[in-house]
């Protein structure tokens, strides 16, 4: 008897891949981009259609202290500049991939996940309740208070009064 | 009472990306808060574990916080 075959049910599409990096802090703001284009190109070359990217990379400070290597000389780092791409490739081009920004004396660190097409980004204030107005209006349903001129008039008497006793 | 912060708010993925919401279900000293502290529940907790792991290989997390 043949067993029926049993397929993965996912909606996760194996080939978007996105590859996070820090790049040394010594290149000059206005050079990151050229730096983020040779990523891009590396993509590029091996056949993988550039998604998305979180734009120029930031310059931030690390969490702690990072050591690379190059021609047998470490170099620490306590900042780097952030930057991510997401693309679509097949999976035979990821060892390429590898080694390339491995070779990459610019790179200190990525990482290459797989992950979704969609934006999984989240905004800076996601997920916080709103804060609430204290002078808000009534609502419907609540009945509203409608005070003549002469009782209007006798509650400001009356809090006078308390106020100069 | 579904008490995730992640199945009130639907989010399918957390990214490792979004430091300033992860860092909300870390401790003091920097390690992943438990669910029963942080009330996420289990499918959340694996994709959040994942998450800071990745944040901390690429420095935008602390592995400890002294």
């Amino acid at each position: 008897m043949k067993t029926p075959e049993i397929k993965e049910q996912s909606d996760r599409d194996p080939n978007i891949y996105e590859i996070g990096y820090l790049l040394v802090p010594t290149i000059a703001e206005d050079r990151v981009l050229d730096d983020v284009n040779a990523i891009k190109n590396t993509v590029e070359s091996l056949q993988g259609l550039l998604i998305s990217d979180g734009g120029l990379p930031e310059l931030i400070t690390l969490a702690y202290p990072m050591t690379k290597t190059v021609a047998n000389k470490n170099t620490h780092y306590e900042s780097g500049y952030f930057g991510w791409v997401k693309f679509h490739a097949r999976p035979d081009i990821l060892p390429a991939l590898t080694k390339s920004l491995e070779e990459n004396a610019q790179v200190i660190r990525f990482l290459l996940i797989t992950t979704v097409k969609e934006n999984t980004v989240l905004p800076k204030r996601f997920g916080t309740t709103p804060r609430k107005r204290e002078d808000h209006a009534p609502a419907a349903g609540e009945p509203v208070a409608i005070l003549t001129p002469a009782e209007i008039d006798k509650t400001v008497d009356e809090l006078i009064s308390t106020a100069t006793v | 009472m579904n008490q995730c912060f992640f199945s009130q708010n639907n989010v399918k993925h957390i990214d490792y990306k979004n430091t300033d919401i992860i860092r909300k279900f870390l401790t003091p000293s920097a390690s992943i808060m438990p669910r029963r502290r942080s009330g996420v529940c289990s499918k959340h907790q694996r994709m959040l574990s994942l998450a800071v792991k990745r944040a901390r290989f690429l420095g935008l997390l602390p592995y400890i916080a002294r």
